[in-house]
């Protein structure tokens, strides 16, 4: 995994611990597998927008809304997959 | 998030430093309705209120209170925790908006959300109903510069970002880090 990749992986992880109020220590052992959207009850689609606002402002990328697929937001390994295509092209 | 506020006050009050929170026009208990009310009412009305206040006296603003808190004329100083430009809140609001639509089968993008807030004078965000000066206003708000300011994050009160949670819940100890925080920037602010 490279440097950046790995930076936005930290990034995703902190904002989950912030908007979630998991510990960082959960949330570290969050794999690609671990399911997200739609296992987690605090993340439905309202914390989603949320979401999407914070990855804004911690990575400096700007999402379209038209770009958003949900089923990217399903499991932990898609959503870093997501912000790191915004993130580093 | 306004419990762990209330909490901060009565920390406050434990350092022998009075503090207010005003309900702005539409928030709370006001008699206004949200959707009547303007981007400038906001301002307005946080200027009336620091004309009544006790002097000498600080401002102290979470995430988008900090584009309004310079409206506070004669303010020492001035405390943001967190600032948020105006068009970054929106945004969230928005996408709320365009996910229940999504919910129930509708796609629709952020145009069209405020073509709805122009066709009928408001717009319902995330359970607030917007008026259209308020919606562009919010978009356009910046956090002015200011004199004698300190901001700070959550991670520096030994707290997190309450304002983030679907379910916040309230923070006794970032309410305390905050009050005494608050307490040494206004001794600092009347110090000059």
């Amino acid at each position: 995994m490279t440097d950046d990749r790995k930076m936005v992986e930290e990034t995703v992880r902190s904002t989950l611990v912030d908007m979630l109020g998991l510990s960082t220590a959960r949330v570290a052992e969050f794999d690609d597998a671990t399911p997200l959207f739609g296992a987690i009850p605090e993340l439905d689609s309202m914390a989603v927008a949320t979401l999407l606002t914070e990855l804004e402002d911690r990575l400096g990328i700007t999402i379209d809304d038209d770009d958003v697929d949900i089923e990217a937001f399903e499991s932990f390994g898609g959503l870093v997959a997501f912000a790191a295509r915004k993130a580093l092209g | 998030m306004r419990r762990t506020l209330v909490l901060t006050m009565r920390a406050l009050a434990g350092l022998n430093i009075a503090s207010h929170l005003p309900d702005l026009p539409g928030q709370n208990d006001s008699p206004v309705a949200t959707s009547a009310v303007a981007w400038d009412d906001w301002r307005q009305a946080v200027a009336q209120f620091a004309a009544q206040m006790p002097q000498p006296f600080v401002t102290a603003a979470w995430r988008g209170g900090a584009l309004i808190d310079d409206a506070a004329a004669g303010a020492l100083g001035h405390w943001r925790m967190a600032p948020a430009a105006g068009a970054s809140i929106l945004k969230t609001m928005v996408r709320t908006r365009i996910a229940s639509e999504r919910e129930a089968g509708r796609t629709i993008g952020a145009s069209d959300v405020r073509a709805l807030a122009m066709r009928d004078g408001h717009v319902e965000l995330a359970g607030n109903r917007l008026s259209l000066a308020m919606f562009d206003g919010l978009e356009q708000a910046q956090c002015a510069e200011v004199e004698r300011l300190r901001i700070v994050a959550a991670a520096d009160m030994a707290g997190s970002a309450l304002w983030l949670r679907a379910e916040p819940g309230e923070d006794a100890a970032m309410a305390v880090a905050m009050a005494r925080d608050l307490a040494d920037w206004a001794v600092q602010c009347a110090a000059g």
